[in-house]
């Protein structure tokens, strides 16, 4: 039977990327021992750089949110001022923008592309499509062959039901970052017992009959291959790219087993061993306490990255328009957050907007003064990663999608100079920051989604 | 080729071409329609009209409602069939030409109306037929073969292991499915599959065969704690169904087990099982038998490659070799119904009027809808098109009213309020009750808890059932308290949400989203000491938010007397509540039971046009277009002639010529 074993099965490059893409990412559909590994190989006295992307709903009020000087001497503002402990680990990027979300209503069109950068097309259904693949699935198509599973992807709501008829959008397009091509978002796990479980389910060899399951697994999967290969024959055209995306689906879970029944090809191994308490399987069910099922979905990412299972991860705090609650959770608060949101320049709306926005800024803190405490040789974590957190809109009362609130925290393995606020000119692409991140990934392209060339101004 | 295309056909042609790189040239030309005609009424008598009353505004510079009504005057009338759809409802209602703009008189009003509601007509399509330009057009793209949502995957394991119940793995395992077409959660489009969904494949598997055959028959341990626990009779019940064959008496291991695969696919996989597909799953089972496996632990890894293969986990619709229309085949066909009707696979005489190539006729077809919906897994039409219908099923999990602001609210409570709407929608289709008692009905469905909720009395035991209300409070989806929990803020109720539910979901119409930085409330205006109402009416006087908020607010505030839970009020925030409201046609109603009124008496049409719409997308897994107006309209004609029996509607659906055709593109 057929055993197409590239990193990256050719439609997803023709589909997904495009023409945006620089010549080197074809390389990696050659066999595992091409550049990729050769790349990571070089830099295997060094940790690998890991990357994550964090999404928060409905915008900021941006008069606390971006500092009023540029620079490394600034103060930060209001919903910032959680950043404090960690100011030298994050830079705030201001002057940011999405060209392609500039036309298109409400959310949708400037959630689904927080990480493609490109147009997404307008549709309750048919023909749903964001325009190329999202950063972080480039990365990962690239270089996720390297660890047990090529990305993670958390969230915290589930998939919203509906299609918005006001707008003329279906409502998936709100509740995905992620993905795996232009017209195939990733599904998201938010359910943290779920999560750990396949962090750490899938690992054979203890006894004899949990290698058996995963002996009987890899057959099971070529079986169900040969007969998706049979059945696609018989499909029509749109249907062909559905039974496309089960074959896609069943090689990647193959992948995944052969990289925990084969040596592993990492040379760097992980230096902190996680602690008893972190590796406590979370409760069975998503805990009903908000706080608490953000903060098990952040531990898992750090947890995830600390020890190698992954170097890639997306985050949704919560789908775009969502209208959670957060009375109870912040003082001062009582509302739901989209309605907030659209605070009609009112001071009491104001005052909880900016509350809320800090609390986001509150969690990003935690994960990063978490993984500022895992060492990693001379480096902590946290010197190694790069961990982006924004919206797709600044002002959420008036869906603005210009100047866009993103914090990017942490050293790229030394390559990003950190503590400062980089006043960018307006309307420089938020898609030169991803290319300058998939350039410490190993993955360097020319250009991604609508951008201009790297962010120079985060080298070090 | 049969005719030379016309121009405009021409460089449509080179489009496609050059897009698709395959297509032949002479299908494309052959199918080319003929060109535009010149319609001389419209040019006489509609033309003008537009130019002195609407094209100020709708013209190709300002679009504004993004409609440019000057781009119709090249008088190709069936060409522009979307724009006269468009625009009926809005004069008809008076909504256009807005209050600040000059007014058609009223013979030249009535005069447009008609031929606008002509030209909707007019323009429908033999029903049987669908290898036009459009139709093909429209087939374009759309994904039939897809993958079972994770409701219908509960629903397809249950019936296929027998149990009267379902085990809740999918929806315990899988994440949740976001919707498409008119929103519903079974559209092919929308449905997708990662590896996550995969890994997730083979844990349901696992926990399916773990729970429902456990080794020897006794139950396990070893069963995922979230499963429900099943009685020792319900396990020897699914184990005599799967296992018909045990080896011995001169039967060798692999005959039974090639035996016990066959019936299991066989319904697992929606058709009769090909002897490779049996092929193929025994040869886990040989590998299991190589190791030293039981024969029961053969099979069962055999039975787990069923329940991981696409062939159980989509429902696939294989195409012929030629392009063009076909017929699906039965057994395609009993899949569409059971799915449509049950959210689940075909049950045995389903399978042996397929089997025996009966579903084609519409007559058995016709038989087998009106079993189907006698049948009790039918409440899965209310269940799964009802909830999704009336953007309920997100109650108690992303919409859930403050826990301070209503203490009251509860997981209990949810499950109660939107049962009452499924238990209520099923019954108007079970009972073959007229459509029109979705709005206007004299009893809901209730328990001691929810009656107490609502303050009626009188209603006692925890079990649902059928309970008259004759007040004019309760009775149809404006009296649901889901409805009105859905349509608040977490802190308050809101009549702007609730009127665009109901413009919206209920009536079919749409209205633009708000202008950026709406919402300011004119300053220096006091609105202190004003009820909520009031201050809305303010707002309500700048003529760009009027131009909607006229539309939706009113209708709104016909549900002013519940409260964000669905209670009475008579007085809200210290003000008497006032649930008048009057529409920009000058109708005026008092309170819920005026506007169930005025909307079974007034907008019947709109609201029966817009369920039907909902259900046809709902049974086509997909999003409709103009051309399946046509089903729409035979539909409606169908039921108005059958008193509106809720059953004339799915039968017609059923029936339809796009429920057993599809178009083969290649």
């Amino acid at each position: 039977m057929s055993r197409e074993s590239c990193t990256i099965s050719r439609r997803t490059v023709m589909r997904g990327v495009g023409a945006s893409l620089a010549l080197p990412l074809l390389d990696a559909m050659g066999p595992r021992t091409g550049v990729a590994s050769a790349l990571a190989d070089a830099d295997s006295a060094r940790p690998p750089v890991r990357m994550a992307c964090l999404f928060f709903p409905n915008g900021v009020w941006m008069p606390s949110w971006i500092p009023q000087k540029p620079g490394d001497q600034f103060d930060l503002p209001f919903s910032l001022k959680p950043l404090d402990p960690l100011k030298q680990h994050v830079n705030i990027l201001s002057g940011l923008d999405k060209r392609n979300s500039h036309e298109g209503d409400g959310h949708y069109a400037k959630t689904a592309n927080f990480l493609t950068g490109m147009h997404v097309h307008k549709t309750t259904g048919k023909g749903i499509n964001v325009g190329s693949v999202s950063v972080d699935q480039l990365a990962a198509q690239r270089v996720g062959h390297l660890t047990p599973l090529p990305s993670l992807e958390l969230g915290i709501e589930p998939v919203i039901s509906g299609i918005d008829s006001n707008v003329g959008y279906t409502r998936l397009y709100g509740s995905y970052i992620s993905w795996r091509a232009e017209n195939v978002p990733m599904a998201r796990e938010i359910n943290p017992r779920l999560v750990y479980e396949r962090l750490f389910g899938m690992q054979p060899g203890k006894t004899a009959a949990s290698r058996r399951k995963v002996d009987d697994a890899k057959s099971l999967l070529d079986l169900v291959l040969a007969d998706a290969n049979d059945l696609r024959g018989r499909l029509g055209r749109d249907d062909q790219f559905k039974m496309d995306e089960y074959l896609d689906s069943v090689r990647a879970v193959e992948k995944r087993i052969d990289f925990a029944t084969k040596p592993d090809p990492r040379a760097w191994k992980p230096t902190t061993k996680p602690t008893a308490e972190q590796m406590t399987p979370p409760a069975p069910d998503i805990p009903d306490n908000h706080p608490e099922h953000v903060r098990l979905m952040l531990d898992l990412m750090v947890l995830a990255f600390q020890t190698d299972s992954t170097r890639i991860g997306t985050f949704m705090f919560g789908n775009s328009v969502s209208g959670r609650n957060f009375r109870g959770i912040i003082d001062g608060v009582r509302g739901g957050h989209h309605e907030i949101s659209h605070h009609k320049n009112e001071q009491h709306n104001i005052d909880q907007y900016q509350l809320i926005n800090r609390w986001h800024v509150e969690q990003l803190a935690y994960m990063l003064d978490r993984m500022s405490k895992v060492r990693e040789g001379e480096s902590t974590l946290l010197d190694n990663s790069m961990i982006l957190m924004g919206s797709g809109m600044s002002d959420g009362n008036a869906h603005d999608p210009a100047n866009l609130p993103i914090l990017l925290a942490g050293g790229a393995g030394g390559a990003f100079k950190t503590g400062r606020h980089l006043a960018n000119p307006g309307g420089t692409p938020l898609c030169n920051v991803y290319v300058s991140m998939l350039g410490r990934m190993g993955t360097p392209v020319e250009r991604f989604g609508d951008s201009t060339g790297p962010l120079k101004s985060l080298d070090a | 080729m049969r005719s030379t295309p016309a121009p405009q056909h021409a460089i449509r042609l080179r489009a496609c071409v050059a897009l698709l790189g395959t297509l032949a040239l002479a299908t494309l030309g052959a199918a080319a329609t003929s060109p535009a005609h010149a319609d001389d009424h419209f040019n006489k008598q509609v033309r003008p009209l537009l130019e002195q009353y609407c094209t100020k505004c709708h013209n190709a510079e300002k679009r504004k409602g993004k409609l440019d009504l000057t781009a119709t005057f090249d008088s190709d009338v069936p060409k522009h069939i979307k724009v006269w759809q468009k625009m009926y409802l809005p004069i008809r209602e008076r909504e256009m030409p807005p209050d600040d703009q000059k007014q058609v008189p009223e013979e030249q009003r009535h005069q447009l109306l008609a031929w606008l509601a002509s030209v909707k007509q007019g323009n429908s399509k033999d029903c049987s037929e669908l290898a036009t330009d459009d139709s093909k057009n429209f087939y374009r793209g759309f994904v039939m073969s897809r993958r079972l949502n994770r409701v219908e995957y509960d629903y397809t394991v249950r019936d296929l292991l027998g149990l009267d119940h379902d085990l809740g793995v999918g929806q315990r395992l899988f994440p949740k499915d976001g919707s498409g077409g008119l929103g519903f959660d079974n559209v092919g489009d929308a449905l997708f599959t990662s590896p996550v969904l995969m890994e997730k494949y083979l844990q349901a598997a696992d926990d399916v065969l773990t729970i429902a055959l456990p080794d020897g028959g006794k139950p396990s341990g070893a069963a995922p704690s979230y499963a429900p626990r099943l009685t020792d009779a319900q396990l020897a019940a699914v184990r005599k169904r799967v296992f018909v064959a045990w080896p011995g008496y001169g039967r060798a291991p692999r005959a039974a087990a090639r035996q016990v695969i066959r019936t299991f696919i066989d319904r697992a996989y929606r058709r009769p099982a090909a002897d490779a597909d049996v092929d193929r799953l025994l040869t886990m089972f040989d590998r299991a038998q190589h190791r030293g496996d039981s024969y029961e632990a053969s099979v069962k890894l055999a039975l787990k490659a069923a329940l991981i293969s696409p062939h159980f986990l989509f429902l696939v619709e294989p195409e012929p070799d030629k392009e063009g229309v076909y017929e699906l085949g039965d057994h395609a066909i009993a899949a569409r119904l059971s799915y449509f009707l049950w959210s689940s696979l075909p049950d045995d005489d389903l399978r042996a009027l397929a089997d025996a190539g009966k579903l084609r006729d519409k007559d058995v077809r016709a038989r087998q809808v009106r079993r189907m919906l006698d049948d009790p897994k039918a409440i899965a039409l209310a269940e799964n098109f009802g909830l999704q219908w009336l953007a309920l099923r997100d109650l108690g999990g992303e919409r859930r009213p403050d826990a301070k602001a209503f203490p009251e609210f509860n997981d209990e409570l949810s499950d109660l309020l939107k049962r009452e709407a499924v238990l209520f929608v099923d019954h108007v289709i079970r009972e073959d009750r007229p459509l029109i008692e979705l709005l206007q009905a004299d009893y809901t469905y209730l328990n001691d808890k929810l009656a107490s909720h609502y303050g009626i009395d009188g209603v006692a035991g925890d079990q649902m059932r059928l309970v008259k209300v004759t007040d004019g409070r309760r009775g149809g989806i404006l009296g649901f308290g889901a409805v009105h929990a859905v349509t608040s803020y977490p802190l308050r109720t809101s009549p702007v949400l609730r009127g665009k539910w109901v413009f919206e979901d209920v009536l079919g119409r749409h209205v633009d989203p708000p202008p950026p930085n709406a919402g300011n409330l004119p300053e220096g205006e006091s609105t202190k000491g004003l009820s909520f109402r009031q201050k809305l009416e303010v707002h309500r006087k700048r003529p760009e938010c009027a131009s909607c908020h006229n539309k939706m607010d009113p209708l709104g505030f016909g549900l002013e007397n519940f409260d964000a839970l669905g209670r009475w009020r008579d007085t809200y925030e210290g003000h008497p509540v006032d649930a008048t409201g009057v529409l920009s046609n000058g109708q005026k109603f008092e309170g819920v039971a005026g506007l169930k009124k005025m909307l079974a008496e007034k907008q019947r049409d709109e609201f029966l046009r817009t369920f039907v719409r909902k259900m046809v997308s709902y049974g086509f897994g997909r999003d409709l277009t103009e051309f399946d107006n046509c089903v729409v309209d035979e539909a409606m004609k169908a039921m108005y002639a059958d008193e509106m029996r809720a059953q004339t509607v799915v039968e017609r659906i059923a029936l339809s010529y796009p429920f057993t055709h599809r178009y083969a593109k290649k």
